[in-house]
């Protein structure tokens, strides 16, 4: 008999046809990765440069090129008056020391001269790693971080959020990608300072512990589904009644102000409306986030939003 | 032969612009199929997509160099996933497995399971024995149902070549599985 008609043989062979259940979310992170490396690869057909040059006569997106000029004006005159050496010193302080207000000036001014949703979750997420950084600087020192560290760790992981709500599916699972690595990081980071750490700062990591566990399930929930993410985004993120198209212009009652607490002198930490838990997001209201929303005179505006 | 892609052509011309469409149309075909033929050569969930990531990787840096396939994609994606299974074979690499929450849930009892997991795993340690063109040609042949023509165009080898292969494939096979 022919080897190929050997029904030993070929049942043998046969074993291996079985079902190959694949694992739905597997599948799914697959092919998010992959569309996400291609619009990595993909030619890049940049709209950013165009922008920056039609300079006032644009409204870029999210309306913020005419302020970028605005903003290089303010940043080079402070410059210009000496405050650059200031600037400078003020990078290494922690949140708790004197010059910390500059240096979130600093970080929100570039956040702000920038127009590129991807550069901008990219920026954010290494925020949030300064931020926690801070963290382990001051709990090694024996310093409990201030509430409004937290706070501000938090906006800037959902400002970041936001951002790539707007992008389109490719690119918004690529920058879900990029943020997913980092909280997973930071979160690793948080529970070994929350093992080192007790009282006051032991609630604070376990708060910030609770916070990145949220996120990071909205991330994955996002990476499988992009328009699931969207309306999450949307429902829970974005303030009520705020307009959903550009998504961060002024909203009706000039959204930038925040709960209308924050505290220009602390480099414009937003205090919210939470009471007792510094991560409260307050869902109605002004839009806390201090970078995306500027209220209606932009950056410094109402709110305290900047310093 | 007539391609598997109805607009295989087209298609190609749009992955080659990292048309994204396009792109997910070519996932959503061929991804399903590469990982069954991982599973089946690796028996490994985790490594198989694995291979399904690489092997589409691999593709999208070759269209981004220009060197992309022209026409017969399929064979193309399965030659790569091969290689990279043939590669993983030689790296010899652990690979931690994950645990199947499903496993409890399966129809057979744990004895027939674990019995029905040993004689695989038999097949497979005979089968990785071979050649690896002979194990593509055994894989495509009886496990995919693939023609001949189709395996040839994977191997990028006439026929004539591949059938020679098949046979030489299942006398060694034979061999081992008696051997087992």
């Amino acid at each position: 008999m022919k080897l190929e008609q050997d029904p030993k043989l070929i049942k043998a062979i046969e074993l291996l046809k079985v079902p190959a259940d694949r694992n739905p979310q597997a599948a799914a992170r697959g092919r998010a990765r992959f569309l996400a490396q291609a619009a990595t690869l993909a030619p890049a057909v940049s709209t950013g440069k165009k922008q920056r040059l039609m300079g006032w006569m644009t409204v870029s997106r999210k309306g913020k090129i005419t302020m970028n000029a605005v903003i290089a004006v303010v940043v080079a005159i402070v410059m210009l008056l000496g405050g650059s050496a200031t600037v400078y010193a003020a990078q290494d302080d922690l949140p708790t020391e004197a010059l910390y207000p500059v240096k979130i000036f600093t970080e929100d001014a570039q956040l702000w001269m920038n127009t590129n949703a991807e550069v901008e979750v990219d920026m954010l997420m290494a925020l949030v790693e300064k931020r926690v950084q801070e963290m382990v600087a001051m709990t090694a020192l024996g310093v409990v971080p201030p509430a409004e560290a937290a706070q501000r760790l938090n906006l800037h992981i959902e400002n970041a959020l936001q951002t790539a709500a707007e992008m389109d599916d490719a690119a918004m699972q690529g920058a879900l990608l990029k943020i997913q690595t980092s909280l997973q990081t930071q979160q690793q980071v948080m529970t070994i300072l929350q093992t080192q750490s007790s009282g006051e700062t032991s609630q604070l990591m376990a708060q910030i512990q609770t916070m990145l566990e949220t996120r990071i399930r909205m991330v994955d929930s996002g990476i499988v589904d992009p328009q699931g993410f969207r309306n999450t985004v949307r429902a829970e993120l974005q303030p009520q009644g705020a307009p959903t198209d550009a998504g961060n212009g002024p909203g009706p009652q000039g959204s930038g102000t925040g709960s209308g607490k924050g505290n220009a002198g602390e480099g414009g930490e937003n205090q919210g409306e939470g009471g007792g838990d510094p991560l409260h997001t307050p869902t109605g209201g002004g839009n806390p986030d201090p970078v995306k929303t500027p209220g209606p005179k932009g950056p410094g505006g109402s709110g305290g939003n900047k310093p | 032969m007539k391609s598997v892609v109805p607009n295989e052509a087209e298609l190609l011309h749009l992955a080659h612009q990292f048309d994204r469409q396009a792109l997910a149309q070519i996932y959503d075909l061929f991804s399903p199929g590469l990982f069954r033929y991982a599973l089946r050569l690796l028996g490994d969930q985790t490594q198989a997509e694995e291979c399904v990531a690489d092997t589409f990787s691999r593709f999208l840096v070759a269209l981004k160099k220009s060197k992309g396939p022209q026409s017969h994609l399929q064979a193309y994606l399965y030659r790569t996933a091969h290689n990279w299974v043939i590669d993983s074979y030689r790296a010899k690499t652990e690979i931690p497995v994950e645990l199947d929450e499903n496993f409890a849930v399966a129809g057979p009892g744990p004895e027939e399971q674990a019995g029905l997991h040993i004689r695989q795993e038999q097949v497979r340690c005979a089968l990785r024995k071979l050649t690896p063109d002979q194990q593509q040609v055994i894989i495509l042949k009886y496990l995919e149902g693939w023609e001949n023509e189709q395996v040839a165009r994977a191997l990028d080898k006439p026929i004539g070549a591949v059938k020679s292969l098949q046979h030489r494939a299942l006398t060694s096979l034979q061999r081992y599985m008696e051997k087992e």
